[in-house]
């Protein structure tokens, strides 16, 4: 039976990523270049900037009787101050003129509105985010940033990129992130706790700027209040006080002072992605043994992603033929799961998700 | 291709976003039935990142219970069929694993052709996230800098210009399309989106001349040719092609997949309403028919009332996927009065945005189960609402329906059908007598697709195989009365003589035998001025019940329905009416 949903949970693995304006620019590295999370691999623009002048309303004429005011043409040049359009006054006197406010040119007349095209808005640096080499380039948009890393998959983010050093806040994985823990020292950094349920929290580490936050679970009615906050803030396990798994956290507290990416993204591209902790590794590691999307076996250990055991960790006993029948009077294909502690229990296929080093 | 009269065995494959089905159907002495289904997790956004893996999956158990080989050596689809029971004759492919479209709407006027537009958008898998208008700010110098921005920065798939009635003055309406024709000119070529107009025909050629500088523009039929009636089914269908070429197309696996199939791939939620549609037209004009497919990316809500076809096909409510943005639209608290037990607000939103992040989990537990309903409810109360549901006529307070079919998960994985018809008769509220049809095996959506090509055997199969009758559903509706009043009074005539009268009172949803198949004879007396569809107080008889089941539910409780604002008294309530259907 194939194992329906899979978390990676890896803490040597070769992670690849595209990094991509989305609009054409320059690209600033090649094949073969060392990145540093800094370095710039693509220059853009980030959006075509259009000045509107209303042209009618400056010479007090009508819509129509703009054209025949025009002493400039669609698509020519214009100058900061320069007359766009004028009109003469009777006896060639107390005439109206009117200029325009850019360097630009012009673009289109409607309804009496000049439209001047300003040009390219700021550039923007598109930054490698993560430590490694580049391997391909994207042409016109940036390249693939490849490296040998630690990678551990969440499953709600938010927010988008950011990276920084990784510092633990809390000492066990059920500890929640409090705000007193959050101080000066966390600045600049992605700070871990095992949940976020506090929205004073929140605002502390808001206040003292840090770079972005994993915990284990997220209380969801702080969903609506991170819409402020300007970091990427990744869950491992779910929503609600959720410890974080304890394979998640000893990797985390094993590499904690070390350069983190994060990425709080749930979609890119018009996919679906997961949230992600991408920590580079000083060596290259082995490849993975198993392939991604093998068949669930018995001793794999497995997280589940239902009540009445959300958030548990177990390990596969047997995966036994045909439906069983749950509590909640669905029938489905499940997997007999050995707790923490001993107790076993069936799960539907569907609530197990496989934590796997991929 | 292959005609009608030669097909004997038709695959429809059905890649949802959560779920991939294959199913097989057949000529079996004489009449086509469904013989088969394979039903695996699409694999569309998981480590396989390509809709042919999940499809091979269902293949697989198609082929195991059947004996049937589907594919050849090369992994491709043997059509037709071949000797040995090799292959299909026909193979149709039935999609929503895409992301919607995301348009931006550009229009004259809130009340008249925008209105229409948001109609026609809502039968397709689309959102609209921006709409332009001079209602809205345009008028505002300022207004349109920021226009141009906000397009920019939102790169829609596509761009819908509608306005003005055929053959009015069109000034304003060329104005909008230099607009357009800007917004598209200032985003690269690769990520221009493409532009439909569906306005004032009297100035087509001038709107295509502008736009047509800078984007690809396709025209079709006013939605609003004039101010008495509207035309969507030409932009419908516009959006549904530009779907399945801008988000369907792109999808790894999806070229070869088109490829085995009969005709261009089409999209669930129009297959949906094709066998809705088929459905009305088998019972005849004057039955009013609706389906509704609670799923986990999207709630679609398909009727026939009257001569009118409705298809509403809302992306942001499903119960998966955008679990999370139902409750954001109606409110925890709306969520939680639906549930027979006490929970607090924060563990209820915990569980709702939870199942958002695990979209494709089961409920393990009755509350659980009991949760994901009340979303289901509250997803197609607001389809409902925003999708405008058709009212009967005669009956401007009441929604009168012969027919309703329930699909999706949610309602036919359920061991107590009980808690389907409560789903249904909850969100919908129909008033009258209606049919209540579950779509048990999940065949709605192939059967529709498969009413394109052969009616037939959709018809046959339709009438054989793929809905399950849970019951009728008899919900007077009027007022003035106190619970525990009697208002109705029922007398049914079953088929071995004997005869059963029922005192329903105020308040109350009870449940009265009539096992499946079985006939009846049924009365029905409303009593203080109550009406069952024939007018206040009008007794109403239907010679020839068929029983389901869950029998006869009769469904007192009052319309619209009002759930008590005391806590205690609501669970006391709720939890009478889920014993009462045995939920």
């Amino acid at each position: 039976m194939r194992c329906p949903t899979q978390v990676k949970v890896s803490p040597n693995t070769l992670v690849r990523r595209a990094r991509r304006l989305s609009l054409p620019g320059k690209v600033m590295v090649q094949v073969g270049d060392p990145v540093e999370p800094e370095t710039v691999i693509a220059r853009g623009p980030c959006r075509t900037v259009v000045r509107v002048v209303d042209v009618a309303a400056a010479l007090n004429v009508t819509d129509h009787e703009v054209t025949q005011c025009l002493e400039k043409q669609v698509g020519q040049p214009v100058a900061v101050g320069e007359v766009i359009a004028s009109k003469k006054g009777r006896s060639g006197l107390f005439g109206r003129s009117c200029r325009s406010p850019v360097n630009g040119s012009l673009m289109a007349l409607v309804r009496g509105r000049a439209m001047l095209h300003v040009g390219l808005e700021e550039e923007i640096e598109l930054m490698a985010h993560l430590r490694g080499a580049v391997v391909e380039i994207i042409p016109d948009y940036g390249a693939v940033v490849e490296s040998w890393a630690a990678l551990i998959e969440g499953v709600w983010g938010c927010g988008g990129e950011s990276f920084g050093v990784l510092k633990m806040l809390v000492t066990t994985p059920d500890e929640p992130l409090s705000a007193t823990a959050i101080d000066v020292s966390s600045q600049g950094c992605i700070i871990v706790g095992g949940s976020l349920t506090d929205s004073v929290a929140l605002m502390r580490a808001a206040e003292v700027k840090v770079q972005g936050i994993v915990i284990g679970g997220i209380h969801a009615g702080l969903i609506g209040v991170r819409g402020e906050f300007p970091f990427p803030i990744v869950a491992t396990d779910g929503l609600g006080a959720l410890p974080m798994s304890e394979p998640i956290f000893d990797l985390l507290r094993a590499r904690a002072g070390e350069q983190a990416a994060l990425s709080g993204r749930m979609e890119h591209g018009g996919m679906r992605v997961r949230p992600e902790v991408v920590i580079p590794s000083a060596a290259p590691g082995e490849p993975a043994r198993r392939s991604d999307g093998a068949a669930l076996r018995e001793g794999d250990m497995v997280r589940i992603g239902r009540e009445p055991y959300l958030g548990r960790l177990g390990f596969v006993q047997a995966v036994p033929p045909g439906v069983r029948a749950l509590s909640s009077g669905v029938a489905s294909p499940g997997a007999e799961i050995r707790l923490e502690g001993g107790e076993v229990v069936f799960v539907p296929l569907a609530n197990l998700e496989c934590i796997r080093d991929v | 291709m292959a005609t009608a009269s030669s097909v004997e065995s038709i695959l429809i494959v059905d890649c949802g976003s959560t779920v991939t089905r294959a199913v097989l159907i057949d000529l079996v002495d004489g009449r086509y039935r469904f013989v088969a289904k394979g039903e695996a997790l699409s694999t569309l956004n998981g480590a396989d990142g390509d809709l042919l893996t999940g499809v091979y999956q269902a293949f697989r158990q198609v082929e195991e219970i059947t004996g049937r080989v589907l594919l050849d050596e090369a992994g491709q689809l043997i059509t037709p069929e071949q000797a040995g029971a090799h292959g299909v004759d026909v193979c149709l492919v039935v999609s929503n694993a895409g992301r919607p479209l995301k348009l931006v709407v550009v229009g004259l006027s809130d009340q008249v052709s925008l209105a229409s537009t948001y109609r026609a958008v809502l039968s397709n898998y689309a959102v609209v996230e921006h709409v332009v208008s001079p209602d809205v700010g345009l008028r505002r110098q300022r207004g349109v800098e920021d226009e141009l921005a906000q397009i920019q920065e939102l790169q829609p798939d596509v761009i819908l210009l509608t306005g003005g009635v055929d053959g009015g003055s069109g000034g304003l309406l060329t104005d909008l399309a230099e607009v357009v024709s800007l917004s598209c000119s200032l985003l690269p070529p690769s990520l221009r989106p493409r532009v439909i107009y569906a306005g004032n025909n009297a100035v087509r050629e001038q709107v295509v001349d502008i736009i047509g500088q800078s984007s690809e523009v396709v025209v079709v039929e006013n939605v609003r040719p004039n101010l008495e009636s509207e035309n969507l089914e030409p932009l419908s269908a516009m959006l549904n092609e530009l779907y399945r070429q801008r988000k369907l197309s792109q999808l790894p696996g999806f070229e070869t997949l088109a490829g085995w199939s009969e005709v261009p791939v089409m999209t669930s939620s129009r297959t949906f309403g094709y066998v809705i549609k088929h459905l009305a037209q088998l019972w005849g004009r004057g039955h009013n028919v609706m389906g509704v497919d609670i799923g986990a990316t999207m709630t679609a809500v398909a009727s026939v009332v009257g001569d009118r076809f409705s298809l509403v096909s809302r992306p942001d409510l499903g119960i998966g996927w955008s679990a999370g943005c139902v409750s954001s639209r109606t409110g925890i608290d709306n969520i939680i009065r639906w549930l027979p037990y006490d929970i607090d607000r924060e563990t209820a939103l915990n569980r709702v945005v939870g199942k958002q992040v695990r979209p494709t989990s089961l409920p393990h537990t009755r509350e659980d189960l009991y949760l994901e309903q009340a979303v289901a409810r509250e997803a197609l109360r607001l389809a409902l609402e925003e999708g405008g549901a058709r009212r009967s006529p005669r009956q401007p307070g009441g929604l009168q329906l012969e027919i309703i079919v329930g699909s999706g998960g949610i309602l036919t994985h359920l061991s107590q059908h009980g808690q389907a018809v409560l789903v249904l008769l909850d969100a919908i509220q129909p008033m009258g007598i209606t049919t209540l049809w579950l779509d048990a095996t999940s065949l709605a959506v192939p059967v529709g697709a498969v009413a394109t090509v052969n009616p037939l055997a959709a018809t046959q199969v339709m009438e054989g195989d793929a809905f399950l009758n849970l019951g009728t559903a008899i919900c007077p509706v009027g007022g003035g009365v106190r619970p525990g009043d009697v208002i109705l009074r029922l007398r049914i005539r079953y088929s071995d003589g004997r005869t059963l009268d029922v005192e329903v009172p105020y308040g109350s949803i009870e449940v009265i035998p009539l096992p499946l198949g079985e006939e009846a004879g049924l009365e029905v007396r409303p009593l203080k001025n109550f009406d069952i569809g024939v007018g206040p107080g009008r007794k109403r008889e239907v010679s020839r019940l068929v029983g389901g089941m869950m029998g006869i539910i009769v469904d007192a409780r009052g319309r619209p329905l009002e759930l008590p604002a005391d806590k205690t008294e609501r669970l006391e309530r709720l939890r009478q009416w889920y014993s009462n259907v045995g939920a």
